[in-house]
């Protein structure tokens, strides 16, 4: 009866692995990440460099677990930030009357019509570059899914019977959303936060890759990624780890959340 | 996405390495073969084929096939004759007499005498060209006879002879209303086709006297490096330019490598005026903190020239002073101890983001500084951000930038002095202005030469930059391809190129 939740295993695991490298960044870092050797570098997997060097002979693996900081904080707090502009905005227009309603819904419907890279992108160039600025460019373009999911959640929640009660009994609309409404969302919430997280790290590494992100001569996924391109041709290699540290990263977030999604829609089903 | 980009990249890169040299036999060999048709990969499409109104370097790359100047240069930088076979000049240096090759005719077969020559300079003086201004100092053009012109001038200059050798001073067939696109010139090759952003394919003009060593030439547009190499590597190819950072691709497989001292320098800026960096120790204790053979290796793969002061190797006047600051952390550590910045200092580094090996010559050079106590706060701008407010605003402490290099002296050096516009070092030094002030109308060579190298000696002392390189060129021909050569301005001598039998 009761099946395997493999994704959210799966997912878990692959997330385990990117907080033990984020920690580990903190804990023990083999090199400092600007330090240069020039002599060695392109070298291969060696025991004073667990993942070889890069051009500038810099340890590859130092690199990556500085590169998980600004991957992990740049995308939990821009979707932290994303998701509490969604949910006031989504609150907001489903508790408005029907005019505001009407326009905040379609300005996050236009929000959403435009790529999310390209607004980042846009942002980030008008804002600057750096860390602050890029996790605001990409808390912008998170804010219309949870608006949308926080909007039709509350639209919803109005029609069940223990809000209609607790409306009897004189509870508040603001008290209303945030003790009665905000529990039974926060799972779904949780769902669409990880899967976004997996999204926002790639839109960071994005960034990065073109020269918005973080910059020179700090570490990100995303700039490692563009310096080993230009190498790609005679040591392809350099690209290969941070590459499946990126692909950890993402697969690790979207698949925690789909599996938390079917581990909610499985208890939904059992009641 | 990109995880998946970066491995369709690598299949891309392994499979051209391990099928590249199969297919290269089975397929386009054999075609290639029967014509002697030399292809060469550019990395910009031309902005027109007119000389007189271009200011683009790429595009007299092209134009020097098609037209001719009077003179033009050898691979040493000495003066040869092109359009014209023999010049003098007046004693006083104000009048200077060419000579026309017997019997000059452009492609369409019009006849090119002095009264077209002569037309030619008018067009360049005038109010379309973009050079008018270099021109300036031409009062008077005369045409004695068909094959003689006379220009005069009104004051001494000693470069106005070089002046009658860059591509821009070309000879075209004023008659033409569209050059741009339906060029008409003397020189040994004519446009057959131009497909924008594409290719663009020169004929051997009929009418051109000398030796041509090849049956026409094809330029194929392609702006990325790597895409270069690989089109090399597949046979599709014969001749490409790439640059010291991505050598280590051609080496070891059976390419005609050409390594030419270009004429150019590279160097990070010090911004003199700037409060520590006014302190001429903390310039010195810069150079001395950086192992400039170790930046060359890093960044250009040793493909470079180690250069002192602001002066390409590949000119005569030139001094080796590359070892005037050795690279020496503890005497660097001293001398800032001595300048009252033991506790170390902050200082800016701008690097311009559309040259990568400048962005990466800036970081080498910033991890050096870190190890002598300079902490260097790297900020990578935009070329124009770069232009308004580095070069121009001179709003900056240090910069990693290249300078294209010129066969006249003066014009390289007049950046240092104190109150000229491109002396964005705010550099000021008393013995410079006046070595510079007397250089222009000093008539004898020997002492015009001892002026360049004492100057190149001042800056060598005094470092207003660390001078790092003259970057070395790499040509990378098929190895049946011969007699590409490089040439101090920025031309390409197709005519000498060809494929060996």
């Amino acid at each position: 009866m009761k099946k395997r939740n493999f994704s959210l295993a799966a997912g878990l695991i692959l997330l385990s692995v990117i907080f033990i490298l984020f920690i580990m960044s903190y804990v023990y870092l083999p090199y400092r990440i600007d330090q240069m050797d020039i002599r060695n570098r392109f070298s291969m997997h060696s025991a004073e460099h667990l993942l070889g060097t890069d051009h500038f002979g810099r340890d590859i693996f130092s690199r990556i677990l500085v590169s998980t900081r600004s991957a992990l904080t740049v995308s939990v707090s821009s979707v932290l930030l994303g998701s509490i502009g969604g949910l006031i905005l989504g609150s907001l227009a489903a508790l408005s009357p029907l005019a505001i309603e009407l326009v905040i819904m379609r300005l996050v419907d236009a929000l959403m019509a435009f790529p999310g890279i390209l607004s980042a992108l846009m942002l980030s160039a008008v804002l600057g570059k750096g860390v602050m600025n890029a996790s605001i460019a990409i808390a912008f373009f998170m804010v219309p899914v949870f608006a949308r999911l926080s909007y039709s959640m509350i639209l919803e929640n109005r029609k069940r019977l223990f809000i209609k009660a607790a409306r009897s009994y004189g509870a508040s609309t603001p008290r209303l959303v945030l003790f009665h409404m905000l529990p039974d969302m926060l799972t779904r919430l949780i769902t669409q936060f990880s899967a976004s997280v997996g999204t926002a790290i790639l839109t960071e590494s994005s960034l990065s890759f073109l020269g918005l992100g973080i910059q020179p001569p700090g570490a990100s996924l995303g700039l490692m990624l563009s310096e080993a391109k230009g190498y790609v041709l005679i040591e392809p290699y350099q690209a290969l780890w941070p590459g499946i540290v990126l692909a950890i990263a993402v697969l690790g977030f979207q698949l925690t959340g789909d599996g938390i999604n079917t581990l909610l829609h499985r208890e939904a089903s059992h009641e | 996405m990109k995880k998946a980009f970066i491995f369709l990249t690598l299949l891309f890169a392994l499979s051209s390495v391990f099928a590249g040299g199969s297919s290269e036999k089975t397929a386009s060999a054999p075609v290639k073969n029967v014509s002697n048709i030399i292809t060469m990969a550019i990395p910009v499409d031309p902005d027109g084929l007119d000389p007189h109104v271009t200011a683009s370097a790429s595009t007299f790359q092209i134009t020097s096939n098609i037209y001719e100047s009077l003179i033009t240069v050898d691979e040493q930088g000495n003066l040869i004759p092109a359009l014209a076979e023999s010049w003098s000049v007046s004693d006083d240096g104000l009048e200077i007499t060419f000579r026309l090759r017997d019997n000059a005719l452009f492609s369409d077969g019009r006849k090119c005498t002095s009264a077209e020559v002569k037309a030619s300079f008018e067009r360049l003086r005038g109010e379309e060209s973009v050079r008018q201004n270099d021109y300036a100092f031409i009062t008077s053009i005369d045409t004695p006879d068909e094959r003689t012109v006379v220009f005069g001038m009104d004051s001494l200059n000693v470069a106005t002879l070089s002046s009658f050798a860059y591509p821009w001073a070309a000879v075209v067939d004023v008659t033409q209303d569209n050059l741009r696109a339906k060029p008409v010139g003397t020189g040994p090759y004519v446009l057959k086709s131009w497909t924008a952003q594409q290719s663009l394919v020169l004929d051997r003009n009929p009418n051109y006297p000398y030796e041509v060593r090849n049956n026409g030439v094809k330029f194929v547009i392609m702006p990325d490096l790597t895409a270069e190499i690989t089109a090399l590597n597949a046979g599709e190819v014969d001749l490409i330019l790439i640059t010291g950072d991505l050598a280590s691709a051609v080496e070891g497989r059976g390419y005609n490598i050409i390594e030419v001292a270009g004429n150019g320098l590279q160097l990070m800026a010090i911004n003199c005026a700037r409060e520590p960096l006014s302190d001429l120790r903390v310039r010195q204790a810069i150079n001395l903190a950086v192992n400039k053979d170790e930046v060359i290796d890093a960044v250009w793969w040793g493909y470079g020239r180690k250069i002192g002061s602001h002066f390409p190797v590949v000119l005569k006047e030139y001094v080796d002073l590359s070892d005037t600051y050795g690279y020496d952390p503890e005497r660097a550590k001293a001398l800032l101890k001595e300048a009252g910045y033991e506790n170390g200092l902050t200082l800016r580094l701008d690097l311009p983001k559309n040259y990568q090996e400048y962005v990466n010559a800036g970081l080498v050079i910033a991890a050096s500084l870190e190890n002598v106590g300079i902490h260097v706060d790297v900020n990578i701008v935009e070329w124009a951000y770069w232009l308004s407010e580095i070069y121009v605003g001179r709003n900056y402490d240090l910069t990693v930038v290249g300078h294209t290099g010129r066969l006249d002296p003066y014009a390289l050096l007049v950046k240092y002095v104190s109150t000229g516009s491109d002396n964005y070092f705010n550099y000021s030094n008393a013995r410079v202005d006046e070595l510079l002030g007397i250089y222009q109308s000093e008539l004898d060579e020997a002492k015009r030469v001892e002026y360049v190298q004492e100057i190149q000696r001042i800056l060598a002392q005094e470092v207003p930059a660390l001078y790092i390189q003259d970057p070395i060129q790499i040509f990378v021909a098929q190895k049946d391809v011969f007699g590409f050569a490089s040439y101090p301005i920025n031309i390409y001598q197709m005519k000498d190129v060809y494929r060996a039998r």
